[in-house]
């Protein structure tokens, strides 16, 4: 019982591979635990094989194992996806079936893992199977995302009027952040009174909230005000009735 | 002129004392997580086996604890760990800027090392338990799921790239932990 949001494709190498190095460390452990009592059977069984690569032998053997172990009968769950708040589902949520994880499983095994090394993006056997990964550290996605519009009251945008859904991370993550930086916002005011990372508004909890700042904690230059109130830097209000919307001199119009 | 280089070296000044400040709050934090243990661990001290106090505090002599307190303090090290590296990886990575998501992977990176050099503090036996192993590998999975569990607390403001950040120096974290292990075994061969 992880799951949160959903983890885009492009970014989930990272946060598997960190799973993977250690679940490896765990079986680690496991095999030179064993080493020493095995090593001597080894050398009478495969006499050919120097001692020196014994632990080295039992290392894989016991990564198939785990990998048997934790993929076909523990649905997915190891030590390093249960410490990094990793769940794995198919592409509407739900948990792989058992055909899905044996096919993800054969794949896997076809490259002996070795393809989901490259933590730059999604394994090929992932896409392929259409597995996705969902992680506590990603914000779940609402199930309702509000239909509201947001028109521009003042400022060199004045009377331009969109709605919510049009903004496509709003749709994918619910949030849409506003400000001059266009390699950051997705509301885009270029005003002078806009800070460059000025505000996010944020689908939280099913219910929109607004965040002065950028999210670091650090506030705009000059404010946020939700129907007129001031909000301190860097903190977030819900916007529930509020109507009216203004950031630095730029006042933007909720409509429902 | 002079009034624009005034404000110039103020900005650098002012730039230089956040960043003092930040060090030092670092610090702040370690030294009171450090004493934190070293009284909890003085706690066992009563028994006179475990600790031995001292009027600069105690000191931890490992090589006659057992098992048990031994782990439980592998573990209270890497949770406190995660929970530094949760924190500056969370305002590293909020912050967006290349500069910051380098000194986040550095963290990481010391950290790991931090890791692994008190697991191998704390391990003793590398026979039929290898100590060293079984600490790293619990310290991992206790500073990822501190890491992550601060991480979640903190979703409501968390961007595409900011969990792209976060994921980066987690496997920073946990390929600097199987690197140091490495050279500490290689040292001690």
């Amino acid at each position: 019982m992880q799951r949160s949001g959903k983890i885009p494709s492009s970014i989930v190498g990272p946060i598997l591979t960190s799973a993977a190095v250690l679940d490896m460390v765990l079986v680690l452990f496991v095999s030179a635990m064993v080493t020493d009592q095995l090593s001597s059977q080894m050398s009478r069984t495969l006499p050919s094989l120097p001692s020196e690569l014994h632990g080295a032998g039992l290392f894989v053997i016991f990564l198939l194992v785990y990998w048997i172990l934790t993929e076909l009968v523990l649905g997915g769950r190891t030590l390093g996806r249960l410490a990094h708040g990793l769940t794995m589902c198919d592409d509407k949520g739900r948990p792989l079936s058992a055909g899905r994880r044996i096919n993800r499983f054969s794949r896997k095994m076809a490259t002996c893992g070795l393809a989901g090394i490259n933590p730059l993006t999604a394994p090929p056997y992932d896409t392929k199977t259409g597995v996705v990964w969902f992680a506590t550290m990603v914000p779940p996605l609402p199930r309702a995302l509000p239909r509201w519009q947001l028109k521009v009251k003042t400022g060199r945008l004045q009377g331009k009027e969109q709605s919510l859904g049009r903004f496509p991370s709003f749709r994918d993550h619910g949030l849409i952040c506003i400000g001059r930086d266009k390699a950051w916002a997705h509301l885009v005011l270029p005003d002078a009174s806009i800070s460059a990372r000025h505000a996010i508004l944020q689908v939280h909890e099913g219910k929109l909230m607004v965040r002065d700042g950028d999210g670091s904690g650090k506030g705009s230059s000059n404010g946020t005000f939700l129907n007129g109130k001031h909000l301190k830097a860097g903190q977030a209000a819900w916007i529930n009735d509020a109507r009216t919307l203004r950031l630095g001199d730029v006042a933007i119009e909720i409509i429902r | 002129m002079s009034i624009l280089k005034i404000s110039s070296l103020g900005g650098l000044f002012s730039k230089l004392r956040s960043g003092i400040d930040l060090v030092n709050d670092l610090v702040d934090f370690y030294k009171v997580v450090m004493t934190g243990l070293s009284v909890a661990v003085s706690g066992f001290g009563a028994t006179g086996i475990l600790s031995q106090g001292s009027s600069r505090g105690s000191l931890i002599k490992t090589a006659e604890m057992g098992l048990a307190p031994r782990f439980t303090l592998a573990v209270l090290i890497a949770c406190a760990q995660g929970y530094l590296l949760a924190w500056a990886i969370g305002k590293l990575s909020a912050k967006g800027t290349e500069f910051a998501q380098i000194i986040a992977i550095i963290a990481a990176i010391v950290s790991a090392g931090l890791l692994v050099t008190s697991a191998d503090w704390l391990a003793h036996s590398r026979g039929i338990l290898p100590e060293l192993y079984l600490f790293t590998a619990i310290g991992m999975a206790a500073t990822s799921w501190i890491a992550v569990f601060r991480f979640r607390n903190e979703q409501a403001s968390t961007a595409k790239a900011v969990i792209q950040a976060r994921g980066v120096a987690m496997m920073t974290f946990s390929l600097a932990c199987v690197l140091v292990l490495i050279l500490t075994e290689l040292g001690t061969r």
